[in-house]
Formats: structure tokens, sequence, C-alpha cells
């Protein structure tokens, strides 16, 4: 106990500053929702904290400030100077509480109950009008304001910073592919030390942003091991690669997102530690992270040693849930149907009704804020009484990844260089050649090998503009391109150098699209989205056909058609070349 | 008092704040992004962001643009970032009274009311104000 309460109160110290940076931040943009979330995520974290270590009275002054916030979150409109005072006034009461623990190590045995009351009434009144703030009392605080000035603005100014630096890379790329007309030995050289310190630039502001994944150990342990606890299981938890660096917002994310798997994991995975004496298996259980970086992704990968999924426990609830009817989950197999519990309308049905910080458990919150960052959630792997692999990405926003151009048609796409394996320039005709439909699936056959093509024409809905102007027996390159262990080729028109990309967010209304894992600006000052090679790889060649045709395997003829192969459309070659 | 920036989009003529307009911009190159809705026309690079380009006219479900327009691209700064908004023309700054603020029925309005928060009365016409957060709602328009 003496060892948590130390952990809580050092970490509530710094929830509690940075809780007054962002306030001090919302001043000054009173609409900023994404300031609002960080404070919301803020008083999550006291929420939980506070329910583990059993602080009834500062989980109620929590949890009012928690609704407040979502309260203002809902109501998109403009925080009002008064509701931040309230907010400040909140933040004190709780700043008491945490000193009052911190000598005694015990909560007070009373509090003032009427900043309750005025948080309330500010709720309700914001509930009544929707809203409409005036700017000029929140600036009027600030001015007199006792917060340290200066403080802030850091957050800003690093990205006002970080965005500088961005195009400054942009300029360094342009000023690589530029040749002047005399070559000096000199001029070289100054172009090598500007290069070399906008580099500097970079990696300083960048570590600015960034924290190791590392910060987040020990607040999932707690959860973890609280939970483990209430159900008479025992958890050991490890992180693997705690030193790699994620943006601090990302992290966030992950952070919220990890909490509902971990939860998941340790309520539906690991057994009791009786039944795990029983199954022969050590009796704690054991849960690992690794993180790790590859290109322009940042990966999470959550493995327990449970009794892994049960499928026909995932098709009763599809049927329940009416995402299916039994006929119809009764066809798919076994190792497809267990993909489906990132299915929409399959979470949050947990039979344990397993519940945490009063909000429900489930992957589709984690699924959720996975996407709204641009990345992706899927399951790796899940063997029956040995455990289950959640495999999560997110795109390394403002990582400079190198990348390699790739046409199809007009239209050009950035692909990390990481998945690259070689690019085979050759004639369309002899492509045809080297082509054989298995099964409804193109292979490309090269020194006896067959790699899955994936038309990304079709898949990209390209319609050619203009058509009439192509060449005869056109030059066309085959991109191979390797993920996950297996190899697979594109057919693209044109094939460009490999340069250096700032990997770039996109707005909430794209990341969510499975094809791009973000976009980037190239050297001639053009965007360009990613494709995200990993998720095509899944979406389109994931299938047990498809690893069969690699691997030259026999095929039943009767093979169930299923969802991801329906997802290839039937290949033209026509269609693709033309 | 507010300071109104006027559109033309299709025939009607709306207004935004002119604190929220970041800048007007012509003849960038959009690159089109699959699968994205049907009023998402594409991304384009501003000051070294990517920023998504939102096809008004598409939004209010109005006439195409004619081949061979060359429609502006409004750079407008909302709480989830900075958009573009394709526009066929920018017309005056106007100085709005408050007292001039009217309340006008459905009928009335050539575009969908969801996305006007509200209308002023000018010498002689109306002007709709656009409510930027809303045209910039993701309301599940990915079509995969």
């Amino acid at each position: 106990m003496e060892e948590e309460l130390r952990i809580f109160l050092s970490e509530s110290y710094e929830t509690l500053n940075s809780l007054d940076r962002e306030l001090i931040q919302l001043g000054k943009n009173p609409e900023s929702e994404e300031i609002l979330r960080t404070i919301h995520a803020n008083f999550q974290t006291f929420l939980e904290s506070s329910k583990f270590l059993h602080f009834t009275k500062l989980e109620s002054l929590t949890h009012i400030g928690e609704r407040l916030i979502t309260q203002l979150i809902q109501s998109d409109s403009e925080v009002s100077g008064e509701m931040i005072t309230t907010i400040l006034k909140l933040n004190m009461a709780i700043r008491e509480i945490i000193f009052h623990i911190d000598e005694t190590g015990k909560e007070p045995p009373s509090i003032n109950n009427s900043i309750i009351q005025d948080v309330e009434e500010v709720i309700k009144k914001s509930e009544a009008e929707g809203m409409i703030g005036d700017i000029n009392d929140v600036t009027d605080i600030f001015m007199a304001g006792t917060p340290t000035p200066g403080v802030s603005s850091e957050s800003d100014l690093t990205d006002r910073l970080m965005n500088t630096v961005v195009e400054m890379i942009h300029v360094r790329e342009k000023l690589f592919n530029f040749r002047p007309a005399v070559k000096s030995y000199e001029y070289s050289q100054v172009i090598a030390r500007m290069s070399a310190l906008v580099s500097d630039v970079y990696t300083q502001v960048r570590n600015s942003k960034t924290q190791p994944v590392g910060t987040l150990v020990l607040n999932l342990d707690k959860i973890i091991k609280d939970t483990a606890k209430q159900l008479g299981k025992s958890v050991i938890l490890r992180i693997i690669g705690k030193e790699r660096e994620v943006d601090s917002k990302l992290l966030e994310g992950l952070r919220i997102a990890l909490v509902q798997i971990l939860h998941n994991s340790v309520t539906h995975g690991i057994e009791r530690t009786d039944q795990r004496i029983a199954h022969d298996k050590s009796p704690d259980g054991s849960i690992t992270i690794e993180c790790y970086q590859s290109g322009e992704l940042f990966h999470a990968v959550v493995s327990d040693d449970g009794e892994g999924l049960d499928p026909d426990k995932i098709r009763k609830k599809l049927v329940e849930k009416s995402v299916l009817f039994t006929e119809e989950a009764a066809k798919i197999p076994d190792d497809e149907v267990i993909h489906y519990i990132f299915k929409d309308g399959y979470a949050g049905l947990n039979d344990s009704g397993g519940f945490i910080g009063g909000r429900p458990s489930g992957m589709d919150i984690a699924k959720a804020k996975i996407e709204t960052m641009g990345g992706r959630i899927f399951l790796k792997n899940s063997m029956k009484g040995k455990g289950v692999d959640i495999h999560l990405t997110l795109p390394q926003v403002n990582a400079i990844v190198p990348v390699i151009c790739v046409n199809f048609g007009k239209e050009r796409y950035a692909i990390p260089k990481i998945y690259l394996v070689e690019i085979v320039p050759m004639d369309s005709e002899s492509l045809i050649k080297g082509i054989e439909v298995i099964q409804g699936h193109s292979v490309f056959i090269r020194r006896g090998k067959r790699y899955p093509l994936i038309y990304m024409k079709q898949i990209l809905r390209y319609e050619d503009p203009d058509m009439k102007e192509l060449p005869e027996n056109p030059l066309i390159h085959i991109v191979v391109l390797e993920n996950d262990g297996m190899q697979f080729a594109m057919v693209a028109d044109g094939v460009s150098d490999m340069e250096e990309a700032v990997v770039r967010s996109m707005s909430s209304q794209l990341s969510g699209i499975f094809l791009f894992s973000g976009a980037t600006i190239l050297s001639d000052e053009k965007p360009s989205l990613i494709l995200d090679i990993g998720e095509i790889q899944r979406h389109y060649l994931n299938s047990k056909l498809v690893k069969k045709i690699v691997n030259f395997e026999e095929i039943e003829v009767d093979v169930v058609p299923t969802e991801i192969q329906n997802n290839i459309e039937p290949p033209f070659l026509e269609e693709f070349l033309k | 008092m507010r300071k109104i920036c006027t559109f033309m989009i299709g025939g009607i003529r709306f207004g935004i704040d002119v604190l929220k307009v970041m800048s007007i911009l012509q003849n960038i190159e959009i690159v089109r992004v699959p699968l994205a809705g049907k009023a998402v026309k594409g991304i384009v690079q501003y000051r070294g962001h990517i920023i998504t380009v939102i096809d008004l006219r598409k939004k209010f479900d109005l006439p195409d643009w004619e081949v061979g327009s060359n429609p502006l691209h409004a750079i407008i700064k909302t709480k989830k970032g900075a958009f573009s908004f394709l526009v066929d023309e920018v017309g005056d700054i106007q100085e709005i009274q408050q007292n001039t603020k009217v309340e006008i029925g459905k009928n009335v309005q050539e575009i969908d009311s969801f996305y006007v928060s509200h209308s002023y009365k000018l010498d002689d016409s109306i002007l709709l104000i656009l409510d930027a957060e809303k045209v910039v709602e993701v309301k599940s328009e990915l079509s995969v």
C-alpha cells in the first residue's frame, strides 16, 4: 500500500500540474476540443486511481469533473470564463485533498460540498442552453490570473516549431535535387552542413514532443493488478520496448486503447489461478506488450497466455447481437470467425459485465480511439488454450520515413521503403504471360515463385480520364512488397526515386480509410497518400486460400467463399492494363 | 458588430466569420482520396499541412461544377483543424449588426438548415451564416 500510495501521489501532482497547464490553454483557446479532451483524460486518470485506492471523496470530485468536461465536449461551443473558474476551483479542491493524503495518508474527514453543487449547476446550465460563451471573460481571468506565463504556450510553440522544421525539411529535399550549373566543393559543403543543422533541429523538436512508452507502465500495471485481484486471478505484465519514443498525443490514445484491451484480457483471457494449475499452466497469467517501430508505423502487440478465443462463443454472440444469422455464422470457419471480435456491433457485450472506471469495457472503445488517430487494430493470432495476440498500429506523425512513389495511372502514392522487396520493370505483354489465375486469384510467377497480385487501380477505384493516349504494349513495373512474411505484388505504371518524407496526419474524415496510414508532402511540394501496405495485405490476401496458393498446396475445390475473399473483385486483366 | 466574409456557391450567397477565414487560394493541386465521402474532393498542401478539401456543392446537394470551372479554396479554421471549402467566388466583407438577425423558415433556405448557424437581413437580401463545424462533422461518410 505504501508503495502504491507513493506512486499515486507523485502521479497526482503531475496530473494536477498538467490540468493547470491545460486550463490556461483553454482560457486562450476556449473552442479547442483537443484541450478539453486532454483535461478529460486527466480527470479519468484521477477517477481510475481514486477508485482503485478507495478515496471516495476524491472520486466524487473527479467524477463530477469528468461529467462536466464530457458535457462541454458534447455541447460543442466555446467554454465561458465562468466555467473555467469553476474547473479551477474544482482543481483547487482536488489539490487540497491530495495534500491531505500526502500528509496523513488519509482523505480529509469532510470536504466542502459547495464546489460539487457549483459544478452541478454549471452542467445543468450548459445542458439547458447549449452554452454561448463570452471570450472576454476568459481572457480577463488569465490577464489577472495566478498561473505562470510562458509555460502555457509551450505545446503551441513546439507545434509551430515542428511545422516550421517540416517545411525546412521540404526545402532541404528540394535543395538536394537542385543541380547548380557550376558544381563546387564549397557549395556542397555548405549544403551538407545546412542539412545536418536542419536534422539537428528536427531531432530536438521531435524529442520534446515524444515520450517513452515506459511512462505507461505504472498506470497499466495498477489497472491489471486491480482487475485481476477482484476476479481471483494473478497476472504479470511485461512491456518490451519501453524506451520507444511516441508522440505524446498518440501515447494518450494508446493508453486508453491499451486499458480496454488489457482489461478484456484479464477478464476473459486469463484463467483463474486454480484453472491454470488444473491445465498445467504456470499459476500466474502473463500479458506482454511488445512495442516497436517500422516504417511509418508504431506497433504494439498485446499477447496473453490465457485460454484463447472460443469460436463458438463468438458465433453465439454474433447471432445474439443480430450481426449475423445462425446459418451465416455457422458457415464461417473457426480461424476466420475470431476476427469478428473487431466487427462493428460485436463489442460491448461482455458476459461478466466487466466495468472499469464506470464505463462499459469493450474493444469498440479501443477500436474507435485507435482509428480516430489514423491507426488500426486487429487480431493477429489466437490459439485455443494458449492465448491471444492483438496488434495495434499507429502512424508516427512527424516521423521522417524513406518512401518510394508509385504511379497508378495518373495518380501517385507513397509506399514506405521498408515494405519494398524489388521492382521489376517489364512490358505488359510479358506480364500477361507471367500471370496465372488460380481459384479466382491472380498470381504473378517469377523464378518459380508465386506472388499474389493486387489490382490497385480497382481497389483505388481509379478511372482514367483519357485512355486513348496509351501506347501499345506499355512498360510497367511489378512492385514486389513484403508484409508479415508474405511477398506479393502490385502492378504500377511508374516508380520514382526514393525520398525522405515526413508523415503528416489527416483529418478525421479520412483517418478511418483503411487503405492509407497517413499522408505526406513530397519534394515537389505536392501531397501524397501513404499506402498502408500491412492493412492492404491483411484485407485482401490474408485468407487461407491465398496462403495455400503461394505455398503450392493442394486446394479443395469446394472452398467456401468467405468475406475476405469476396472483397477481391474479379480480376480482369484487360481492365487493369488500361 | 461582426465582420463576415461572403462567398458565392451555386448562386447562393453565404458568409463565414472573417476571423475563421485563414486564406483564399486558387490553382493548387488537389489529390483525390479514394473511398472518401462524396463531399471530400481530396487533399491539398497548405504551408506544410495536409488539408482536406470539402466540395460545398456536393455537401449541399447543389448542381455539380461546370467543366473547366476553377473554384477557389477558402481555407477555414475549425475546431478539427483547417479545411478547404470549395467556393465559386469570394465577395465583399460585410459588417453585420446583431439586430439584423432574422429567423427564417426552412422553406426559404436553399441549403440544408443543418449547416446554417443563423441568418442576417441585409439591405436587399438575406445572408446565411455557415456553421463551419457542422460542415466538417463526420457523419459516417465513408463509402467503403
